[in-house]
């Protein structure tokens, strides 16, 4: 049977060895909130005004009409004006403009007479998303421009009818009526970001064991699990200070908006925290040392948390390999908690399945790491 | 001099050897981030599952549906009624949803030309599917409208007056993962070479065989040197095998040349062991320098254009990016990689990369005068 007298003498040396040290105690309760600043701004950051630039071989009152429309929003800045296809190579081998403009001569020409003028556009594919971003926009630019030409050539030909659009599309983002990035992404990174005070807590054993106080732990009556407990409580503890901490930098850093309920939020973050406490804590038992506990929960928590938790891409465009492997992270529970609180109101009755897994993973990893800590050296 | 360190150097790879999951975590790692982001940005978003309520069941509203299941980003699936569309995208099983209204063939072909209105759902909450099933709904939409209300009477009327041919430089396909895994290489061996060097000196502190250590004849500088040849031996050899491992199984194209990159990969390597050693001078701890490596590599990324680029940012953040290494760096990297670039291309980024490095020695050999060792 636990004797909480024995786990509360552990608990109060631990919590006394987080907080010795002031400035790891922290660093501790804040790097949540860092990388959720760091990684916040990735995702809330729109990409506007990337530079072009325009060769323009016609040099044509029409020419300079559709250069007109091109930089006629922000999403496109005129950046270079080559005047031979050296400077053209140069400026994106060099990467000064991400794409140029190449208005062949003769354009405004087969414009006026009917015949198909061509503009051709070389992009510099090294970063896609911009790549995109300029394609999208000089494509919607020339399509708008040909658009123009397109009416004027159809009203010569004594065409009269409406030119609307034959099918209008209404779009109902549910939830998130803008579509912000941030809306979406924020919530699902609170939920990554909060494990990592966890790979603290998996120096936890590691650091007794290099520091030989293991010994001394091992000589005292105390069993187990009562050791582990002690141990895991003051870090879970630790991590809970830094979920309003996070909540906070979402709301007034990000603004987003939370729809659901903040003691709901807290109660499924300390399952939460517990579940990755204890796999923390069972990495602490089979890693020796203090550095490779760091690698092994660093892959754990901060790399598979990223890219395996339905954070950047959908559980539900996951193969069924990898649903089962993500399943068995608490952070995928926690992101889709996360979002389901912050974005859509949800309460515990639609949350219900992810709290009994993240319940069922804390107590299974609490138990084997309780099974395969020896008393031993 | 150099047998005092040549000892210390021995010494610290049996220590490295004997602990036996070290240097294999230390490799699987970094490994294991690569692939995940190779795996994560080749992951296109598409076959998003799709709740399709057809209450026009034409022609056209079947048309409609092939062409959304042709452009591979929906998965439809056909529901009929409405609260089933709605309790499919509450509960998640749905990410989108299309409702075609009554009568949506019959206004798509009348001649008083009105719009026929089609409607689309998207759960908001996945930013990224909605995304992306908005981009592909507006361009599907418009054009299958056209082909069909418009076909009959633009026949032999006119023809595209513009036509925009496109070409597409460095990275032809526009592969995110020939953006995203060179910059994870670029950055994560330089991470793990920081974060070894300063766990390294920390730890002998924390274990109190510091001490031991300041009594032989060793002197600081040659502990320095020791420490960081075991942290970049193995940052440099992980650094290679990733290499390899980009270039020949991810297919991420190598233009320029090999050597070139292997040279300056080292003297960036170097660099970046700097702000290890900084850290070093100062964390008492092994859990205090993992943590303040964090904030330090966190801190680096916001401003290095590693995750998103750096020609987008507020210029007054422009300004202050060119203190970091790791943004020259990249511009180095992804040219040579994907460009062919040669040193005349990147001379500038060479120069600010050395010119940093001579600052952070600077300051590392500061604060290692001012704090010791002990």
């Amino acid at each position: 049977m636990i004797n909480w007298r024995r786990v509360l003498s552990v608990m109060r040396k631990e919590w006394w060895h987080i907080t010795r040290d002031k400035m790891s105690f922290f660093l501790l309760i804040v790097s949540p909130m860092l990388i959720l600043i760091t990684f916040g701004y990735a995702f809330s950051i729109d990409i506007t005004n990337v530079g072009i630039g325009i060769y323009d071989q016609d040099l044509s009152p029409l020419s300079r009409r559709y250069i007109n429309q091109l930089h006629s929003t922000d999403a496109l800045r005129l950046e270079a004006f080559p005047e031979n296809m050296q400077d053209v190579d140069r400026l994106l081998m060099r990467g000064d403009v991400k794409a140029v403009v190449i208005i062949p001569r003769g354009f405004a020409r087969d414009l006026q007479s009917g015949d198909t003028a061509a503009v051709q556009v070389i992009v510099d594919g090294t970063n896609p998303n911009t790549a995109g971003h300029a394609i999208q926009h000089i494509g919607a630019h020339t399509e708008n421009f040909a658009a123009k030409q397109m009416e004027a050539q159809l009203r010569r030909a004594g065409y009269t009818a409406s030119l609307e659009a034959p099918i209008d599309l209404r779009i109902r983002p549910w939830y998130n009526p803008s579509l912000r990035y941030t809306v979406s992404m924020i919530p699902a990174l609170v939920g990554v970001v909060l494990a990592v005070p966890a790979m603290a807590a998996s120096l936890a054993l590691s650091r007794e064991r290099e520091w030989g106080t293991l010994e001394g732990l091992i000589a005292t009556p105390i069993g187990r699990f009562e050791l582990i407990l002690g141990k895991l409580i003051p870090y879970v503890l630790t991590g809970m200070l830094s979920v309003p901490l996070c909540v906070l930098t979402a709301v007034y850093l990000y603004n987003v908006t939370f729809q659901g309920s903040f003691l709901l939020y807290m109660l499924l973050a300390l399952l939460f925290l517990f579940a990755t406490m204890s796999i923390a804590m069972l990495i602490s038992v089979f890693i020796k040392s203090q550095q490779a506990a760091i690698m092994a929960s660093m892959m754990i928590f901060l790399f598979s948390g990223f890219f395996m938790s339905g954070l950047l891409i959908p559980f539900a465009l996951m193969g069924p390999l990898l649903q089962m492997e993500a399943l068995l992270l608490p952070t995928t529970h926690f992101v889709i908690i996360s979002r389901s609180i912050f974005v859509k109101g949800a309460g515990l009755t639609e949350l219900r399945g992810f709290a009994i897994a993240l319940l069922g993973i804390g107590i299974l990893s609490f138990v084997l790491t309780s099974l395969m800590f020896k008393k031993k050296l | 001099m150099f047998y005092r360190t040549w000892n210390l150097i021995k010494k610290e790879f049996t220590q490295l050897f004997r602990d036996r999951l070290l240097a294999p975590l230390v490799i699987l790692g970094p490994l294991s981030e690569l692939l995940m982001i190779a795996w994560s940005s080749s992951q296109g978003i598409d076959h998003l599952p799709t709740a399709v309520l057809d209450l026009d069941n034409t022609n056209a509203s079947r048309g409609l549906i092939v062409a959304m299941e042709n452009t591979e980003t929906f998965d439809p699936y056909f529901v009929d009624n409405l609260d089933h569309v709605t309790g499919d995208i509450e509960s998640g099983r749905a990410l989108a949803a299309w409702v075609i209204p009554r009568g949506f063939e019959a206004r798509l072909l009348a001649a008083d030309q009105a719009s026929s209105p089609v409607q689309l759902v998207v759960d908001g909450s996945d930013v990224m599917s909605a995304q992306t099933a908005v981009a592909t709904a507006g361009g599907l939409v418009a054009s299958y409208g056209q082909s069909v209300a418009f076909q009959p009477v633009m026949a032999g009327a006119a023809q595209v007056p513009l036509d925009m041919s496109l070409r597409v430089w460095f990275n032809e396909e526009m592969k995110e993962s020939n953006y995203m895994i060179p910059s994870e290489l670029g950055f994560i061996a330089a991470a793990i070479v920081a974060m070894l060097a300063s766990m390294a000196i920390a730890k002998e502190r924390e274990l109190g065989t510091l001490e031991q250590l300041m009594v032989t004849p060793l002197r600081s500088l040659e502990l320095v040197i020791g420490k960081s040849v075991m942290a970049v031996s193995l940052g440099y050899v992980l650094y290679l095998l990733m290499l390899a491992l980009v270039v020949f199984v991810f297919d991420v194209p190598m233009r320029g040349s090999l050597t070139l990159l292997m040279v300056l990969s080292f003297l960036y390597m170097l660099v970046e062991l700097g702000w290890g050693l900084m850290i070093s001078a100062v964390a008492k701890t092994q859990m205090q320098a993992l943590l303040i490596t964090i904030a330090v590599i966190m801190v680096t990324i916001i401003f290095s254009g590693y995750a998103f680029p750096v020609d987008t940012m507020p210029p007054f953040m422009q300004v202050i990016s060119n203190i970091f290494p790791l943004k020259h760096w990249l511009t180095v990297f992804r040219g040579i990689l994907l460009k062919g670039a040669g040193i005349q291309d990147f001379w500038q980024e060479l120069l600010a990369i050395l010119g940093l490095g001579i600052i952070i020695y600077t300051f590392t050999i500061i604060l290692l005068r001012r704090n010791k060792l002990e």
